[in-house]
């Protein structure tokens, strides 16, 4: 676990909330794209089509890969507990 | 009743005695491991010891609620692939709240002694007007979506196992409220992380069976070809009947109403102020996101492959599909361990919400406004007069047996409404959820982010956020059919961000220091 001052901490929650939200972005246009594009493209795998696999497993996968990039890039462990003056983890 | 709703009722009653039975001994055990934290931490947060698995499956319990087992798989088998589409919107729901809400809301929690999101409002704004409006809103709103999935669950049991909806309804609602009212928080986690499970296996118990039923994957494309053309068009393309929910305005809406907008749901964002560290949370945010995109995407899934199975005059309701298919082409085990998995989903729902409803009522509207002991219970102010001291032990005294009666009452406010639910609740159950974002998003999002969000923010962003989302939904005349929900938040937006900026207030110090 890294030591770190409230500033500090502060600004790291606001990188990950950001992340966060660029993950959900990604995910958006992801679903809404690939839904939308390949609707009308008439290509099946196993009987289902392509628009279909794509946009819906499809964005579980991009949803559970950005959550792991996410976890190992972006986000830090750190003490939830108010920290004294001298940044001292517990 | 026949052998197979025997079999069914045995495995349902098996079940609910294994919720009631590790609801009540594992918060036992809990509040004994954590008796130094006292009372309210234990019983409304449970002392915030929950780790990654629980974190998850709670989160993803709680928001998963019967439609996502009854209705919405219901629906696909009309509207095929298009409705698997839209349930994977949900993808978002565990990593959005934990990521942007998850270690704000612990930090701060841990300093103030937060135990639900009214708390954090209280420290937060310090108004009684945000804290009253906000907790009002939270008590009603929840009422009716408790009194809507009992409806759910209860219409489930009497049409599988033939009793009446009355029995049906006793049958787990008695379970749901003693395991919450005498277990609290912990009971609610502990049994939502079964639930949970038992949710995910009921998903790929009903794929298995219903593909398998249906002859194969191909055989059942193929039969889906004839009896539902369009099934594998997204909104149906010339087949939609120009369903205004099949257009894409309003199916891309769905980002806000169960993407975005869930940030906003107050019985989801608590879930932050209640694990026990860092590592918890992260692991929680992947858990979670499996879980939720198998339960979403494979349940409605199923659901747009059920058709084939069901009898050629068609069925009642789209509610009646999944019982349908459960009980004619499952073994009475599977179905008995099935239908469990929708009752896990309204029991879940429930008991969080009951223990949330229960927790504002009593710690942020009987114990600031009525009981008024100092500051909070669990932090003892240095200086304070005797008899404050005095009026304050009494007060935190009464509170497990206050907290207790409370949380039966509600339960049984909730149970005798479901028994025979007047009209009044049906319609203010089509604004619960929406409704339940346009009041608490901004102020929460604005509260944790924005230093400059002040009271009179809040206010401005609930009531115009919430008439504007009552508004559209009462008069269609939104461009794309676009969701009210969309309307709602945007203009809930803009009032909170323009009244902070037009009316700066200088920022109290106190709580800049406990809220950032």
């Amino acid at each position: 676990m890294k030591p770190m001052t409230e500033d500090e901490k502060n600004r790291q929650i606001k990188k990950e909330a950001l992340a966060t939200i660029a993950l959900f972005l990604i995910c958006f246009a992801w679903h809404v794209g690939f839904g939308y594009a390949l609707n009308s493209c008439g290509i099946y795998f196993m009987n289902l089509p392509l628009w279909w696999i794509v946009s819906t497993p499809g964005v579980f996968v991009v949803g559970v890969a950005g959550v792991i990039f996410l976890l190992k890039k972006v986000f830090v462990n750190f003490s939830l507990e108010a920290e004294s003056e001298d940044g001292h983890v517990n | 009743m026949s052998t197979e709703q025997i079999v069914i009722l045995v495995v349902l009653i098996a079940y609910m005695a294994i919720n009631m039975f590790l609801g009540i001994y594992m918060s036992r055990r809990s509040a004994r491991e954590h008796a130094s934290s006292g009372f309210m931490q234990n019983y409304f947060m449970g002392s915030r010891s929950m780790g990654g698995l629980v974190l998850a499956m709670t989160l993803v319990a709680t928001y998963t609620s019967a439609s996502s087992f009854l209705g919405g798989p219901g629906l696909s088998a009309s509207w095929g692939l298009t409705q698997s589409w839209v349930a994977a919107i949900q993808i978002g729901t565990a990593f959005l709240t934990l990521g942007v809400l998850g270690k704000k809301f612990a930090i701060i929690s841990r300093k103030i002694g937060a135990v639900t999101v009214t708390d954090y409002f209280k420290a937060r704004y310090n108004s009684p007007a945000v804290v009253i409006l906000c907790g009002v809103c939270l008590v009603v709103f929840f009422l009716t979506q408790m009194i809507a999935q009992f409806i759910g669950g209860a219409t489930l049991v009497s049409s599988v196992t033939g009793m009446p909806y009355w029995a049906g309804l006793a049958l787990f609602a008695v379970v749901v409220i003693l395991y919450t009212s005498i277990g609290g928080f912990k009971a609610v986690v502990i049994t939502d992380t079964f639930q949970g499970i038992i949710m995910t296996l009921g998903t790929f118990l009903l794929l298995f069976f219903v593909i398998r039923a249906g002859g194969g994957l191909s055989g059942i494309t193929a039969q889906l070809d004839a009896m539902n053309p369009g099934w594998d068009i997204l909104g149906k393309g010339e087949f939609s009947g120009g369903l205004t929910a099949l257009s894409p305005g309003y199916m891309i809406s769905f980002w806000v109403l169960v993407g975005a907008g869930t940030l906003g749901l107050p019985q989801t964002a608590v879930r932050g102020m209640g694990f026990k560290d860092t590592r918890s949370m992260h692991r929680a945010m992947l858990y979670g996101t499996v879980v939720v995109g198998i339960l979403m995407i494979g349940m409605h899934f199923a659901g747009a492959l059920t058709l084939p199975l069901l009898p050629a005059e068609g069925i009642a309701s789209t509610d009646q599909v999944i019982p349908y298919v459960v009980l004619h082409y499952m073994p009475a085990w599977a179905a008995g361990l099935f239908l469990a998995a929708p009752l896990a989903a309204v029991m879940s729902t429930v008991s969080s919400l009951l223990i949330l409803a229960s927790a504002t009522i009593i710690k942020d509207l009987y114990l600031t406004y009525i009981a008024k002991p100092a500051k909070n219970g669990t932090e003892p102010e240095i200086q304070k007069s005797a008899e404050a001291e005095a009026a304050e032990a009494a007060a935190v005294q009464k509170l497990p047996v206050l907290s207790l009666l409370i949380t039966i009452l509600l339960g049984l406010i909730v149970f005798l409404l479901a028994l025979s639910p007047p009209d009044i609740i049906v319609w203010i159950n089509l604004f619960a959820m929406g409704g339940l974002e346009a009041t608490f998003f901004w102020p929460l999002i604005g509260g944790l982010y924005w230093k400059k969000g002040s009271a009179p923010c809040c206010i401005a962003s609930i009531i115009v956020g919430v008439s504007t989302f009552v508004f559209f939904n009462q008069v269609k005349i939104a461009p794309f059919h676009i969701h009210e929900i969309v309307f709602g938040l945007a203009a809930g937006g803009i009032a909170y961000f323009l009244v902070g900026l037009l009316r700066p207030e200088e920022p109290d110090p106190e709580m800049l220091k406990k809220c950032f």
